[in-house]
């Protein structure tokens, strides 16, 4: 049933375009992004401007390429790593007792995130991104192409 | 057993060593290709001022600070007093302590000698909380404490308006009264409003 290839598209459009959503914002404002970044109090301050130029465009290129059906491999395993780090870093921050907001979806500042709400939504893509690497094939990525 | 499960999983063609390294390396070249993008990119709105990042801006390290210390929205450019800063300032006896909450938070006890300018109510204070500054002396802002962060909005005002030496103790009212430090009651001395 999980080697369905409506449903490994699905997984496939689905963790894509959220994280093109979720890029968007960030690539826009990269200033609230260092904020947000800075507010987690765990990035040395001589990465945090750097990480927050980078990562919204690693988000955003292995989003699109996982959406037009590019290496699609490759991408959703850039994808999942991320989400993988995502899951432990807000773990460690609500263990720490830090109130942040987020930054996955919106800069906004004006509200705090429910982090257990947030870590939920990451394992729920995390999912995602272990469907395909379990079940999508490489043959499947040469005739998308 | 385990050995025909996971081909039985067909894992997309990853059985293989090869094929693993082919996914590795597309991940690499994704990442190294989309941090040339963002890089490039950056570079351009930095000379353009289309709302580039500078490489470099003096982030305090706050590892090992704990939650009440920064502000969610801190900004480059705010200049944060801890406690023992402010109150160096505070026994300096120079600086002006600015309470930016509201009159009635103000009247039912502020830090010693503090004058009142609500942020909410700039237009209706400042004229009077004006005569009491000046741009060469320390101003230091501070409001309730805990999530309050109009004491850096004042600042930031502050500082626009010319007056370069705005603090910000953002540990506020909560931080001075548990530390026991001098404060007061009531309509003091430099009160604003009518």
């Amino acid at each position: 049933m999980l080697k369905n290839k409506w449903l490994l598209l699905a997984s496939r459009l689905v963790l894509g375009a959220l994280f093109i959503y979720a890029s968007l914002d960030k690539v826009l404002n990269p200033l609230a992004f260092a904020q947000i970044i800075h507010n987690y109090r765990i990035t040395p301050p001589s990465l945090i401007n750097i990480a927050a130029v980078l990562l919204p465009w690693i988000e955003l290129l292995a989003g699109l390429l996982l959406v037009i059906g590019m290496k699609v491999r490759g991408s959703n395993l850039t994808l999942g790593l991320l989400l993988l780090f995502y899951v432990v870093l807000l773990t460690v921050t609500a263990s720490r007792g830090i109130n942040v907001a987020c930054g996955c979806f919106t800069m906004s500042m004006a509200v705090k995130s429910n982090l257990a709400i947030r870590i939920v939504e990451d394992l729920v893509m995390l999912l995602m991104s272990l469907h395909l690497f379990f079940f999508y094939k490489r043959s499947k990525e040469v005739e998308a192409i | 057993m385990i050995i025909a499960w996971t081909e039985s999983l067909d894992i997309g063609n990853d059985r293989n060593i090869l094929g693993g390294m082919k996914t590795f390396r597309d991940m690499m070249l994704i990442i190294i290709v989309a941090s040339l993008i963002g890089a490039v990119t950056n570079t351009i709105r930095n000379s353009t001022a289309l709302g580039g990042l500078p490489w470099r801006t003096p982030w305090p390290d706050n590892r090992e600070m704990k939650a009440l210390d920064i502000p969610p929205s801190y900004q480059p450019g705010d200049s944060l007093l801890s406690l023992e800063e402010a109150y160096t300032l505070f026994l300096g006896r120079k600086a002006v302590f600015i309470d930016a909450r509201e009159p009635a938070e103000y009247e039912e006890g502020h830090i010693q000698g503090a004058i009142n300018l609500p942020f909410e109510q700039w237009d209706d204070y400042w004229e009077s909380a004006k005569p009491h500054l000046s741009p060469d002396t320390e101003t230091v802002a501070y409001c309730e404490g805990l999530d309050c962060e109009v004491s850096l909005f004042l600042a930031r005002e502050l500082k626009q308006l010319g007056y370069e030496k705005a603090y910000i103790f953002f540990g506020g009212w909560l931080k001075w009264k548990e530390a026991g430090l001098p404060i007061e009651t009531g309509n003091a001395e430099g009160h604003a409003k009518e």
